[in-house]
């Protein structure tokens, strides 16, 4: 009955049931594309959310360009990389499915292969190095302790990213203002204690960022000091940045190779084994192979 | 800030003697760094020589620095006469061989005291810093100043343990009239190397 009522609305010509019939034909028609479908959107989605990372939207990146080990960045580029071919191989499988070649079929699970195992890579390199960078304060603060205020361009560069990151987040150090009291650092060389104790940015300014009072600053008084460190804006920047590119790319891969039901994986090497199995009529959930 | 008033409070009921009062560290609240490498901020002596009467008179407070050491607790300030002693930071090796005076200044009634909440208005900070703080060792250059006019207040040495004192010294007669006890050591800041990091 509701058979008939939907094609008498198709003959009518009304656009919406039209659309579907044809999604759904297609659908139908060609078993594998509902999987291959996901693995395109999927690699679309790795490919966008790792864009994102390498844009640096919180300008961390001088923080491990410095110290040598910006593989949560070499991590991203890997999983671009991925994610794009995710999306092409993804594209050709359609295409592979579709015309049933035996040797398209098993170029695409083999460039598939590939594909899977430069994106394990990259989850793995970049969540061994954000273990790396934040999984304590030690490493940063030593690198803020070394570079800050040094005359040098790295120190420069590291100088601007701390005085940036201090307005901003109105936070002093990596603990705290007391960073830079308890350890020699570059900022010490340069500034005697009794001149400033901690860099002039920690101190709480006016909208103006006019200091709001230097002696109290420079005293300690928590009215007049940022007492808050800079360390937990500093690893949830770079844990946000590793989960994206690590757990969101694992579950991709888990996704893209798990997630295959076993028939269309039967359907894939039935047709690599040169088999063409088509439906018996458009409706049918039978299959007559030959 | 209740604490830190019931603290003052206990100085009034001494009768007007501070032979059994230290002078303090400053609190925490003022002075998160403290102390530093080479200086140290202490309480000023709110209350504790003028507790139940008001001086007549004018009175300065001096402040003797010592180097801690086996002797240290019983060193005197003042000569046979009851003059305060005026030897200065090179005379004495930096408070070594014998306490030295530091820093001199006016003594604050205890009728007068500064409402330590109102520090958070920037506008009476700097006012009210430096009527509670006394702070050693911030002078840097009157050491190598051949100019230089009154009491120097040099860096101290970093690492070392050092007392205080406070002085009451009546003007018209130039005698000691009051003093507290020698502060418990207090230990400056120690340089670290950035190598114990990580």
């Amino acid at each position: 009955m509701v058979a008939s009522e939907v094609a008498a609305e198709a003959k009518k010509g009304s656009p919406v049931v039209v659309g579907l019939l044809v999604v759904g034909n297609i659908i139908i028609l060609v078993r594998p594309v509902p999987v291959l479908g996901a693995k395109w959107l999927s690699g679309l989605a790795l490919f966008a959310e790792t864009v994102w990372v390498t844009a640096d939207q919180y300008r961390v990146y001088p923080l491990m360009g410095i110290s040598g080990k910006d593989d949560v960045f070499a991590g991203a580029w890997i999983a671009i990389f991925c994610g794009f071919s995710f999306f092409v191989v993804a594209s050709f499988g359609v295409g592979a499915a579709l015309c049933r070649h035996r040797s398209m079929v098993l170029t695409y699970l083999v460039l598939m292969l590939i594909v899977f195992i430069f994106e394990c890579a990259s989850c793995i390199t970049s969540y061994t190095h954000r273990d790396y960078m934040v999984s304590n304060p030690s490493l940063i603060t030593k690198q803020m302790l070394t570079f800050y205020s040094a005359d040098t361009e790295q120190g420069q560069e590291l100088t601007r990213l701390w005085d940036r990151i201090m307005i901003e987040q109105e936070c002093c150090g990596t603990s705290g203002p007391m960073d830079w009291v308890n350890f020699t650092s570059a900022f010490r060389a340069a500034t005697p204690e009794v001149v400033f104790p901690w860099p002039p940015l920690c101190c709480r300014r006016t909208g103006n960022f006019i200091p709001l009072n230097e002696e109290g600053c420079r005293l300690g008084h928590m009215d007049y000091l940022f007492t808050k460190g800079c360390f937990e804006h500093i690893g949830h920047a770079i844990d946000s940045y590793t989960w994206g590119i690590s757990w969101f790319g694992f579950a991709i891969l888990m996704w893209t190779s798990v997630a295959q039901s076993d028939r269309q994986w039967r359907g894939l090497t039935q047709a690599a084994a040169g088999q063409v199995c088509l439906p018996r009529s458009p409706n049918s959930e039978a299959h007559s192979c030959g | 800030m209740p604490l830190l008033w019931a603290l003052l409070a206990f100085g009034c009921l001494r009768f007007g003697s501070a032979v059994n009062l230290q002078p303090q560290l400053a609190s925490v609240t003022f002075a998160t760094n403290n102390p530093t490498l080479t200086t140290v901020a202490l309480e000023q002596p709110l209350c504790m020589f003028d507790s139940s009467e008001a001086l007549t008179g004018a009175y300065e407070v001096y402040l003797y620095v010592l180097v801690d050491s086996a002797g240290s607790r019983n060193a005197s300030v003042q000569d046979s006469t009851k003059t305060p002693l005026s030897s200065t930071f090179q005379q004495t090796e930096g408070g070594r061989t014998g306490p030295y005076k530091a820093v001199a200044f006016d003594l604050i009634p205890c009728s007068d005291l500064p409402s330590l909440d109102a520090v958070g208005d920037v506008s009476q900070a700097s006012q009210i810093l430096n009527a509670y703080l006394v702070r050693v060792g911030v002078n840097r250059t009157c050491l190598w100043d051949p100019n230089f006019q009154g009491l120097c207040n040099p860096p101290l040495s970093a690492a070392t343990e050092y007392r205080f004192k406070y002085v009451l010294v009546n003007m018209s007669t130039g005698l000691v009239e009051d003093q507290t006890l020698w502060s418990d050591p207090i230990r400056t800041n120690q340089r670290k190397w950035w190598a114990v990091v990580g």
